[in-house]
């Protein structure tokens, strides 16, 4: 009896978890900020893989996932560090002057999102 | 009689001597008191001596190499500038700054552990440089590096950052 309990609060989790696809992207041109933005998506369907890392954030007021998101871009590029980001950069320099222009990259991908009144949970798949 | 057998032997072995010397190629590197080698055996030589030229460069004294039971550590400082010249508040200066501190600091550490491609061009006309351009380019993905120290003194930003290679990722 408390085995299928179990089961069936898992089941009803992964049914109301909601996935989302992020991206995130930042250019640097010559040692100034350029361009930043990240840029959330609901997913219309279920995402599939195995959770592979997660972080929790407190939720105080009631604002959408996509503005929460935006508040803590601090903590999620910590994060998007950890799943792996992508570095491109070109340098030129010349007899006058000298360009550098750095683009970092997190490639869109999906994520598990338990959106609560208390917290949040993204945890990336795998 | 005996001493012209004596004499006459020594000058046949010192003659024989010479003679497997002369019969040694000036291009091998190979001693001569070496035995001799099959002709298959020479091919396999020359099949394997590339193999044999790939071997490791040189490295100078004190080069860090990533070894399989110690991990490697590489730290780099980044350096970024607000944009905003005076414009933004001084938190939103150390925010921006240190956002481009960051990307810089990734791209120190992509150029230390992948390396750069580099590429000139020089436009020559009558025998003169007209212009003259270096052209670097970086590309790499990173994971897991860690911010060890922020500084913020007169607009700019200094962001030191490490990432501690393993030799087990490195084969995976």
């Amino acid at each position: 009896m408390r085995i299928l309990f179990v089961n069936f609060i898992l089941l009803s989790s992964l049914a109301y978890a909601d996935f989302y696809y992020i991206s995130y992207k930042y250019v640097v041109k010559d040692f100034q900020l350029y361009n930043e933005q990240i840029l959330v998506s609901r997913a219309m369907q279920s995402c599939a893989g195995t959770i592979s890392q997660s972080i929790v954030f407190e939720k105080k007021n009631n604002d959408t996932f996509e503005n929460f998101i935006k508040y803590k871009q601090d903590k999620m590029i910590d994060f998007f560090d950890k799943l792996g980001l992508h570095v491109k950069s070109y340098d030129s320099f010349n007899t006058t002057n000298s360009h550098t222009n750095t683009t970092i990259t997190f490639f869109t991908q999906c994520f598990k999102v338990d959106f609560n009144d208390n917290f949040v949970k993204i945890s990336a798949l795998k | 009689m005996k001493k012209n057998i004596i004499t006459g032997s020594v000058i046949t072995a010192l003659a024989l001597g010479f003679s497997a010397c002369a019969s040694c190629q000036p291009d091998d590197n190979l001693p001569c008191n070496t035995k001799q080698i099959s002709p298959v055996q020479q091919k396999a030589r020359v099949i394997q001596m590339p193999m044999t030229k790939k071997s490791l460069p040189k490295l100078p004294k004190n080069t860090p190499v990533l070894q399989c039971n110690k991990p490697l550590r590489i730290s780099v400082v980044g350096q970024g500038v607000a944009p905003c010249n005076g414009a933004c508040s001084p938190a939103q200066a150390l925010a921006l700054a240190k956002r481009a501190a960051i990307a810089d600091a990734y791209r120190l550490i992509a150029e230390k552990v992948k390396g750069v491609y580099v590429e000139g061009n020089d436009y020559v006309k009558n025998m003169m440089i007209k212009k003259s351009t270096v052209r670097t380019h970086v590309a790499a993905c990173l994971r897991n590096t860690t911010i060890v120290e922020t500084s913020f003194k007169d607009g700019l930003c200094q962001v030191e950052m490490e990432i501690k290679l393993k030799y087990a990722d490195i084969v995976r």
